[in-house]
């Protein structure tokens, strides 16, 4: 067996025992960097680099090369040029090179009872023609200018998942796939790029029962896109969670916390568990967390993690807490100090995932020495 | 998973559409025709995600 061959076995088994309720021989650790900061630590132009892929390879190899993981450190989500001929107004490239999201509004709040009815029709006959201009054409140019931006979304993510693979073999990484999937809670989906955060913030007050039912309709979709072809009880389906947070605990249980749950268990149920990425400050909804399907993985930005691991850490498995800011800010000691901490804090008993709070958007955000210290102090020293 | 839609066709749907097909080629091609109906639905939705 190869070395690289017997590493990845080593480091899936890290998972398989976190997974499966055992204690690891180390706690394993899953952090990745986007694709815009490997550009931008390679030295290459950001947005040169996302429309001519060939030298992704070399990027991400870069990256492998100079941080500890168990995982593959670099992911690419999206690249610019479906969207471009899409002629997208939710995802519009910066003069930097980053793909920003806007506030947008796809969904008009009379259209709420046609969303409602049949979502998917609503979605390609109203929805994406408001957000990608170059679909709010005549049929023709509608059906080329699809046909194209189609082509480049699987040319563009076949691309770099091929890369991923071949990074894979080479660094013997853990082949779990923790974003093996992606839909988003059916709040959240109705919220994000539909009515927009003010417009769901006024809605949730004035047509709470629309919202309601519109979570509702949009559970089957999410629930689709989320299981994908293979599932496995050690992959799981990435979810972003984004507007709990903004609710009052009322609202959060009356629209938000039904369709959402039942997402998590629909998933479940199909052989796939949900890994969630919970934005902001999630400590109010703990014991609503804790009602999730056994080993849902939790990825939290803010709170307290001796409060998360005592309410939940028995049943599901922790990811998260270490604050990204501090490996900007910190001194290299304060930054070992924080990783310390928090394994001592959430590793007892296996079902923790060494994570940061989020992944660091560029370069500067962060003091790259701390980053890759921490990396480092956690793989040599998070042992069982 | 079926979704209610003018624009998602499950096999069985396209199938029904087209009684030219016969039952061979209808199990030869039944996974290449899903598999790209479940393409496109997943780029759809990625488009709002």
């Amino acid at each position: 067996m190869s070395d690289t061959l017997q590493l990845t076995q080593e480091r899936n088994q890290l998972f398989y025992d976190v997974i499966e309720g055992k204690i690891p021989k180390r706690v394993p650790i899953a952090v990745t960097v986007p694709t815009e900061f490997a550009i931008q630590y390679a030295g290459e132009d950001l947005t040169e680099t996302q429309w001519n892929n060939v030298k992704l390879e070399e990027i991400f190899d870069k990256i492998c090369q100079d941080f500890v993981t168990d995982t593959i450190p670099v992911k690419a989500l999206r690249f610019p040029s479906w969207y471009k001929i899409l002629g997208s107004k939710n995802w519009v490239m910066s003069s930097g090179g980053f793909l920003q999201h806007p506030e947008v509004e796809g969904m008009a709040i009379e259209e709420y009872d046609d969303f409602i009815a049949n979502p998917y029709n609503c979605i390609l006959e109203k929805i994406l023609p408001r957000l990608y201009v170059n679909l709010d054409k005549d049929a023709t140019t509608k059906a080329m200018t699809l046909a194209k931006a189609f082509k480049a979304f699987f040319d563009e993510v076949g691309h770099a998942r091929m890369v991923s693979a071949k990074l894979i073999q080479k660094y013997g990484y853990a082949t779990v796939n923790l974003t093996a999937g992606f839909c988003e809670a059916p709040f959240d989906f109705v919220a994000d790029q539909l009515r927009g955060f003010k417009g769901i913030s006024t809605d949730v007050r004035r047509v709470p029962d629309k919202v309601e039912a519109a979570s509702e309709a949009a559970l089957p979709l999410m629930l689709k896109a989320g299981i994908p072809p293979v599932p496995s009880k050690y992959g799981s389906t990435f979810i972003p969670l984004h507007m709990a947070p903004y609710l009052r605990t009322k609202d959060f249980e009356k629209l938000y916390w039904p369709t959402f749950k039942k997402l998590v268990e629909g998933l479940a149920e199909a052989g796939m568990p949900s890994f969630l990425f919970a934005e902001q400050d999630w400590m109010r909804y703990l014991d609503h967390l804790e009602e999730l399907p056994e080993n849902t993985r939790i990825m939290f930005e803010y709170g307290d993690p001796k409060l998360a691991k005592e309410k939940i850490g028995k049943k599901h498995i922790i990811l998260g807490f270490y604050p990204i800011s501090l490996i900007k800010t910190g001194t290299k000691q304060q930054c070992l100090d924080k990783a310390k901490e928090l394994i001592d804090i959430l590793a007892p008993g296996g079902k923790y995932i060494f994570s940061f709070d989020k992944s660091p958007v560029t370069v500067d955000s962060i003091n790259v020495e701390n980053y890759q210290a921490v990396l480092e102090y956690v793989a040599l020293n998070a042992n069982y | 998973m079926k979704i209610n839609s003018d624009y998602y066709k499950t096999f069985e749907e396209f199938l029904a559409a087209h009684p030219e097909i016969d039952a061979k080629q209808a199990m030869a091609m039944a996974p290449k025709i899903q598999g790209y109906e479940d393409q496109m639905f997943g780029f759809i939705m990625f488009l709002l995600f």
